[in-house]
């Protein structure tokens, strides 16, 4: 009985010159990374930058550390890259959903439905968080990473990533009407 | 206990991507590895962004390099044979009867390249992600994401393939010339640097086999050699790679007559093309379409260029019974000069 190769074995593969290796890495991931995209810039954009991604992560698989099974954090460092990367050389015609926070050239929040009273209050509170926060929150939050793999999709040591993290945190806790927002979602809970 | 954690993972809903989308972009992906090999370089990837890393495969073959990388997979045991077509040498009349009205035409040629937006939008020249392309008359093949980056890389000499359409524009002449089989000839591995076809595509070394032998056991599998192509996969890989690279030659060089007459002839001798007249944002367009049934099954691609002058207006791919999103080209002539001076 033999188990499947783990993506690291996979990419060691892809560079012995497996064509099936690398793809067989990406089907893995990418439902993953595709919500990873669509969640920060739309499905229009996602779709546009996915192949691009895999391009990108072909290209630079070989500097994947081995050390690691799991290539999805890795491969939402390389879509964070190319997403940077897209907003910074975007034509100045193509339109914006939010132009508020481009200035860092990443606007996570673009997608997310501000209709919603509490959205809206959460929102708010989210753009009063650096550009490095937002990041970890949001692949804690959304992606369902661990502090120490969000840590390696974004370049961070583990113990940086967490201490990020643990700011990030308390930052959004303290921001205007976030303290109000849990203390009624809390209540209702009861 | 609600915490602020938990909120925020509220508000991750997006709509998700379409799965045709992923299998566009698989085939970018695709393609990436197959000219990684053709390379032969698996260890690096490229240096610069090459064309198709904006998208330039899906709305230009995907089924074309897909296809030949099957072959890779396969096991290519001979290099094409353009001899093995069965199409006429007269091929379809639409076609050659363009071709010839084309060549009759005398229209000077302004500035020394052309310069290519390919967009999703009939009607606009807007840059969209497919970035501009720029061809020069001498051959070469700048690309940039905006026109900022496109006129660095010109002023930097930074050229981003290894001369695939000089060679593919240099077939496409010949064929202008009527010499048809030396013309699909050279067509046929115009995608390869230096029009040939490297050694490992055309068969897996020893040290390669063994490779697959030793992943194979460790997998606890038995060692399944790659299977040989078949004559009639071969025959379709080789009319895919002429349908690929004419594609090439048409859009690196659309404003010289003589390219354009000369990939009117070779695709009137492909023998699954199918023309038909149709009308693209308000222009008479003729619609050809190619498909290989026996490597790519299901898969078809449209070529769509204007009725009176061959000039390339779309390009289409579908599989798998679902669309894939139109690419359309918006040519224009400029100077090398004014583009590297952002004036353009």
């Amino acid at each position: 009985m033999t188990s499947d190769p783990d993506d690291s074995e996979l990419i060691a593969r892809s560079l012995d010159g497996n064509a099936d290796a690398f793809v067989e890495v990406v089907r893995r991931h990418e439902t993953a990374v595709g919500a990873y995209l669509a969640r920060r810039a739309g499905r229009e954009v996602a779709e546009d930058l996915l192949g691009e991604v895999w391009v990108a992560a072909l290209a630079s698989r070989a500097s994947y550390d081995r050390s690691f099974p799991d290539a999805r954090p890795w491969l939402f460092g390389v879509a964070h890259n190319t997403l940077r990367r897209h907003w910074r050389l975007r034509p100045a015609e193509d339109p914006v959903a939010d132009m508020s926070s481009m200035a860092a050239g990443w606007d996570p929040w673009s997608a997310v439905d501000s209709r919603v009273d509490a959205a809206t209050v959460l929102r708010q509170a989210l753009r009063l968080l650096s550009t490095p926060q937002q990041e970890i929150l949001t692949l804690v939050a959304w992606e369902d990473l661990t502090v120490a793999d969000a840590g390696r999709a974004l370049g961070l040591p583990p113990g940086t990533a967490r201490r990020q993290l643990h700011e990030a945190r308390t930052a959004l806790r303290n921001a205007p009407g976030m303290a109000t927002l849990l203390a009624d979602q809390n209540t209702v809970k009861q | 206990m609600v915490d602020e954690m938990d909120l925020l993972s509220g508000l991750k809903a997006a709509k998700s991507v379409r799965p045709g989308a992923y299998e566009e972009a698989h085939d970018v992906l695709r393609a990436a590895i197959r000219i990684e090999q053709s390379m032969n370089a698996p260890k690096s990837g490229p240096r610069r962004r090459a064309r198709w890393g904006r998208g330039r495969l899906v709305g230009f073959s995907a089924a074309g390099l897909a296809a030949a990388a099957v072959g890779v997979a396969l096991v290519v045991t001979s290099t094409p044979s353009p001899a093995a077509s069965t199409a006429s040498a007269a091929g379809n009349p639409l076609l050659t009867r363009l071709a010839a009205d084309i060549t009759a035409k005398k229209v000077p040629l302004k500035g020394n390249a052309t310069l290519e937006i390919r967009n999703r939008l009939a009607n606009s020249a807007a840059v969209q992600t497919n970035g501009l392309d720029l061809y020069t008359d001498s051959g070469a093949y700048f690309w940039g994401n905006d026109k900022g980056e496109l006129s660095q890389t010109v002023a930097e000499k930074e050229t981003a393939d290894g001369g695939e359409t000089e060679q593919a524009i240099e077939a496409a002449l010949i064929a202008a010339k009527d010499d048809i089989a030396t013309a699909r000839a050279k067509m046929s591995v115009a995608n390869y640097p230096g029009g040939v076809v490297p050694k490992n595509s055309v068969s897996p070394s020893q040290a390669e086999i063994e490779k697959i032998k030793a992943a194979d056991k460790a997998q606890g599998r038995p060692y399944t050699p790659p299977k040989p192509l078949t004559a009639e996969q071969k025959k379709e890989q080789t009319d895919n790679l002429i349908w690929m690279n004419s594609a090439t030659a048409l859009t690196a060089a659309p404003e010289n007559p003589q390219v354009r007459a000369g990939v009117l002839k070779i695709l009137a001798t492909m023998p699954n093309v199918e023309v038909t007249h149709t009308t693209t944002a308000g222009q008479s367009t003729l619609t050809l379409t190619d498909s290989w049934p026996k490597l790519d099954p299901g898969y078809l691609e449209s070529w769509v260029i204007n009725a009176s002058d061959g000039f390339p207006v779309a390009q289409s791919g579908y599989g798998g019974g679902s669309p894939s999103q139109t690419t359309y080209y918006h040519v224009s002539r400029v100077t090398l000069a004014q583009v590297a001076a952002g004036k353009f």
